[in-house]
């Protein structure tokens, strides 16, 4: 039992990396709290469905578009609604997001349906590791979730633009004085965002399902993530919140009940919000 | 004497309008209500099951030489929504007939509403014995106008342990019980834990909206399960049947999942789904359980471009059907003679997923469908090559059950 919780606690870790780094990355660059991240998920599921499904495009060149569709969409949130509130309070994004997330997922339903949607297996085939058999598309997800947080941690650190959103990260105002457009930063983090989002949602829908629930569920562990992290925090310290998480649903699971996994997480969250509200590797904000 | 005359004219009047009114309704359409949510399959399958009972009622002349009126209200699986969509149909749209409810806890909901009304209502998917064990058998006189096609029998119960049944001729022995936790399931669970206890080597419930299962199959895996009973409705379907095949599973998969009833589902799993068995009321696509299936599934395609996905669709059409044969027996639609046609023991409907003798004192229908006299409109099949082959009851067998070679290979390891 013990290497199994440990290969699916990977597993998880990767997913939950995928889906929390985009909401994390938003929130420490552009202080939005963007609760359409969910959202965004789903429907870069939905835009790979509707190519494979209904435009009888290849499954590569639809996954393509699903991440496209994400980009445009979070664009869109930003551009239209979001950039407006920058300055607000927090509770009046939270707001405005939230009531975003709540429409999208209305037009999801009222257009395709609420009925389960599935998108093919990228991958086919399964694989023994430690003698626990893996689905290739779940070992495809780890690959690509370690690819890309390196790739991200690597843009952020090697790159003068990667440079110029850590500093519009820690001093918005120092930045601006620098010359260092800032609201170009925020653009250039929006479409990461995106990017991260509809490549989570194209790695997970295979393996789940897809309906319009799975906006909200994708939140709230983007949410959970984020908050035991720290909002703001480091990219590794999502990545050690993920497995956290991860590994408190698994062993929930194995020792408990599998049906209670999804507690965990709240209990984390609530755990978190109590004692140490500014998460593991925050920058002390509450 | 002027004013004798006016009232006389003013009770004239009265009488006429009355007259008038009763009249109308008397000759006006028919009319059916239908409470089910469109987006799903189960539900979509509900709405097209009355969709196609009202055409055929229509085409064939009508009821009682009345047309028939249907009036659909999408619930959205919400229980405000059905409840607010019952009260619209019974006390804004006045009709005759309520029918639908795929959803067991809407249709717990719901029935108090219209039993209350004095209505009859039509179950078209739900099978909670709450409907009918609970609450017809216990209090008769309250219960009494419903009516159902899917109740939760030992019908149900064989057909769904066929795969266990056939799987322990195979020499398996060793079980994993996986059963979404909802009511109308509890009873099916509670049955086969205590009938196969000693041969249950894991046991889990897990939610109607789950989707991924790595933890259960796992679990199972490491129990050394040689017999997967998996029962869900819900959203795990799909999924549940990917993941036993991609993590190699070493065990048959059989039980109840209402996604892989889809005659589409070989598609849509991706081949996976060779050697899974599960159950359905009204039979596999093709397969004549009485003569009007196969030309009721041909004329269904005809007019929605495709086969039904879910269970509810041949039942929510013979519960209507039924229905309309009860009102033709009694000669009108008011509820007490309609109720009193539909007991009666000679009742002999004859609809697409089997033969409906009578209904019997919980209002289940007994029928002939196998030539048994005593089952109705079930059958366990196996996906097969593509194909839903029936290996229950006999009399409808198309072939036997196998073990996916997959799975013969991984056991002989």
């Amino acid at each position: 039992m013990l290497q199994t919780v440990f290969i699916f606690g990977i597993i998880w870790t990767a997913l939950y990396c995928l889906i929390a780094l985009g909401f994390s990355l938003l929130f420490g660059v552009a202080q939005v709290l963007n609760l359409t991240h969910g959202m965004i998920i789903m429907s870069a599921c939905y835009v790979a469905f509707l190519l494979v499904t209904g435009l009888n495009w290849s499954l590569g060149f639809s996954l393509i578009g699903g991440v496209i569709g994400s980009v445009l969409l979070i664009l869109i949130i930003y551009l239209g609604f979001v950039k407006k509130l920058l300055t607000a309070p927090h509770t009046s994004m939270l707001l405005l997001t939230a009531g975003l997330a709540n429409i999208i997922q209305q037009i999801v339903i009222l257009t395709v349906g609420s009925d389960t949607k599935f998108v093919p297996t990228m991958i086919t085939g399964g694989t023994t590791i430690f003698s626990v058999v893996l689905s290739n598309q779940q070992i495809l997800s780890v690959v690509v979730a370690f690819a890309l947080v390196t790739l991200l941690v690597g843009f952020l650190q090697k790159t003068k633009m990667g440079r110029a959103i850590r500093a519009v990260t820690q001093d918005r105002n120092t930045a601006l004085i620098c010359g260092i457009n800032a609201e170009e930063m925020y653009v250039v983090t929006i479409i990461i965002s995106g990017v991260l989002a509809g490549v989570a949602g194209l790695l997970i829908a295979p393996i789940q399902t897809v309906t319009p629930e799975i906006g909200w569920e994708m939140m709230v562990t983007a949410f959970t993530v984020t908050i035991l992290a720290g909002l703001g925090g480091p990219i590794w310290g999502v990545v050690v919140a993920a497995a956290i998480v991860a590994y408190a649903e698994l062993i929930t699971a194995f020792l408990i009940a599998p049906m209670l996994k999804e507690g965990a997480a709240f209990v984390i969250m609530i755990l978190t919000l109590m004692f140490k509200p500014s998460g593991l590797f925050g920058k002390g904000r509450q | 004497m002027k004013r004798g005359m006016l009232a006389i004219v003013v009770m004239g009047l009265v009488v006429l309008f009355f007259g008038a009114a009763i009249a109308a309704a008397q000759t006006g359409p028919i009319k059916v209500g239908v409470n089910s949510a469109w987006d799903y399959p189960g539900g979509q399958g509900t709405k097209r099951g009355a969709e196609m009972a009202i055409k055929d009622l229509n085409a064939a002349g009508g009821l009682l030489g009345r047309k028939v009126e249907g009036i659909f209200y999408d619930n959205k699986v919400d229980p405000n929504e059905a409840k607010n969509a019952t009260e619209r149909l019974l006390y804004k749209d006045k009709v005759d007939v309520i029918c639908g409810f795929w959803r067991s806890d809407l249709a717990i909901v719901c029935q108090p509403l219209v039993m209350e009304a004095k209505k009859i209502l039509l179950i078209g998917g739900a099978s909670t014995p709450v409907l009918t064990y609970d609450r017809i058998k216990k209090d008769y006189n309250t219960n009494k106008y419903t009516f159902t096609t899917t109740s939760c029998t030992h019908y149900l119960y064989a057909a769904q342990e066929q795969g266990i049944i056939l799987g322990l001729k195979f020499g398996l022995s060793k079980i994993a019980l996986m059963v979404e936790k909802a009511a109308w399931a509890d009873v099916m669970y509670d049955y086969l834990s205590k009938k196969y206890a000693n041969k249950i080597v894991y046991s889990t419930r897990f939610s109607p909206t789950a989707s991924d299962f790595s933890v259960e199959f796992a679990q199972a895996k490491a129990a050394g399960t040689d017999i997967v009973h998996f029962v869900t409705t819900g959203r795990g379907g799909t999924s549940s049947v990917k993941q036993w095949y991609d993590m190699k599973i070493p065990a048959v998969y059989v039980g109840y999942n209402v996604d892989a009833q889809d005659p589409n589902f070989w598609a849509v799993s991706e081949g996976k789904c060779q050697g899974v068995v599960t159950s359905k009321i009204g039979g596999v696509m093709g397969l004549p359980i009485t003569k009007k299936s196969v030309p009721y599934y041909n004329d269904y395609k005809k007019v929605y471009g495709e086969f039904p996905i879910a269970y509810t669709n041949g039942v929510a059409y013979d519960i209507v059907m039924a229905w309309a044969h009860g009102v033709k027996l009694a000669g009108t639609v008011e509820t007490e003679a309609v109720l009193k046609a539909m007991e009666r023991k000679d009742f002999n409907y004859e609809g697409v997923c089997g033969i409906i003798e009578y209904f019997d004192e919980i209002h289940n229908p007994v029928g002939g469908g196998w030539g048994r006299g005593e089952s109705w409109g079930w059958v366990s099949f196996q996906w097969q090559n593509g194909k839903q082959e029936v290996h229950w009851p006999g009399v409808f067998k198309t072939k036997d059950m196998i073990i996916p070679e997959w799975v013969k290979k991984l056991r002989r390891k």
